[in-house]
């Protein structure tokens, strides 16, 4: 969105998997590329576009993004797959969903790889926020190496059976859950990244119980 | 991109700049004027002509800047991350005159009120350029209310695009007939 959204031919530097179905592409930062973090690009390859959220803080070098493994997906498969040095088109940065400054707490929401955003946040300098990351089990608990030392609250909230107990201070259930039972009631800045089940929970819980505060969100199922 | 997701079942909504505002919100108002001027839009370019099929492009065009003028609107004066929101309005603006200027070398020069009608696409024209004058009022009413935070600039070229645009949509109605060969009806008292 906005003006200056360009292309840039770009290299896949390396590719690191953060769990069984997830993936870190890291990819060529082209020259002069700036973004906000929790902005998003566009990723063209193969004749097949998807938008990613950018992972890596602005100060870092290449560019992270992170790929669920959808099989009979029309990216990920080849991402998957993919050579470093495989040649892509980049399109960005794109997209309203960024970090903005605040005197309110800071409440980060995700599911599965929503956390990506978060994670280019954190490494751009956030701290002290509150982090909720909605997952099935322990192992797709990515970048919780990056979050949870900048972070005042690490929570990772556990839906699948029994996976909590694995997990010491694990939540067992969903964010939503969570949010409504724990967190302070007063004024927020909410930023939501994940399935629209979960955002359109936290919207309509968030009007009815936490009146003022602000609310971002980005969607992807 | 999702287009729905429920989050405004109870009667509210978000803004770009993360505010929670209920529907009859002046803001969403006025985008709601702006989605129903971009639908008639898109009706009219549905409605064109082979013979007219040359007014299309500029069409999309002003689609694409109607976008722009609501995302600005979706988000407050002063709200970070604004500058992400400058689509170049006033240089658009100056595009819709030029291209007026161009289609009225080739019409009349104007003596009486014209009803509106004529070709399925003229007519269709029209409608939208009464749509686009609601959108506007919407507009001009949000920037009085808006105004007194200092931020007077901030609805100025939304509401001078859309002024311009109503011209632009009543000339283009004229010259849509004219493609058709359909003369202006004046009005006769």
């Amino acid at each position: 969105m906005g003006p200056g959204r360009q292309s840039f031919p770009i290299r896949l530097l390396a590719r690191s998997w953060l769990s069984p179905r997830v993936f870190e592409c890291a990819l060529e930062r082209p020259e002069g590329f700036s973004f906000l973090p929790g902005q998003s690009i566009r990723l063209r390859h193969g004749g097949v576009e998807r938008d990613y959220s950018i992972a890596s803080g602005m100060g870092e070098g290449e560019l992270l993004i992170c790929v669920r493994l959808i099989e009979g997906g029309a990216l990920s498969p080849a991402l998957a797959s993919a050579e470093p040095g495989e040649a892509m088109l980049l399109e960005g940065p794109r997209g309203f969903f960024f970090h903005r400054e605040s005197p309110r707490p800071c409440v980060l929401v995700a599911t599965g790889t929503g956390v990506a955003p978060f994670r280019s946040m954190a490494a751009s300098g956030l701290k002290a926020y509150t982090l909720l990351h909605g997952v099935r089990g322990p192992e797709e608990l990515c970048y919780r190496g990056s979050l949870e030392p900048g972070a005042g609250r690490y929570v990772a909230c556990i839906s699948g059976q029994g996976g909590a107990a694995a997990l010491p201070g694990a939540y067992e259930g969903r964010v939503t859950a969570w949010v409504g039972e724990r967190l302070e009631r007063r004024e927020h800045d909410f930023y939501l990244c994940g399935h629209r089940g979960m955002v359109r929970d936290l919207s309509l819980m968030i009007d009815a119980e936490f009146p003022g505060s602000m609310l971002y969100a980005e969607i992807f199922d | 991109m999702k287009a729905t997701i429920g989050g405004g079942d109870r009667g509210r909504t978000g803004l770009l700049s993360g505010e929670r505002v209920g529907k009859d919100d002046l803001r969403i108002e006025a985008l709601g004027e702006l989605d129903e001027l971009n639908s008639f839009i898109g009706l009219l370019l549905s409605l064109l002509s082979q013979r007219q099929a040359v007014f299309a492009q500029g069409l999309l065009e002003i689609q694409g800047a109607l976008f722009g003028i609501g995302a600005r609107l979706a988000s407050s004066p002063g709200a970070q991350g604004s500058e992400l929101l400058d689509f170049g309005l006033s240089g658009r603006t100056r595009e819709l005159e030029a291209a007026m200027t161009q289609m009225e070398a080739g019409l009349e020069a104007l003596r009486d009120f014209i009803l509106p009608g004529g070709h399925g696409a003229a007519s269709m024209a029209q409608v939208a350029r009464s749509v686009c004058r609601r959108a506007e009022r919407r507009v001009v009413a949000l920037a009085s209310v808006k105004m007194p935070t200092g931020q007077a600039g901030y609805y100025v070229e939304a509401i001078a695009y859309l002024n311009r645009l109503s011209d632009y949509l009543f000339t283009l109605g004229r010259a849509l007939n004219r493609s058709e060969g359909i003369p202006d009806r004046p009005w006769r008292k």
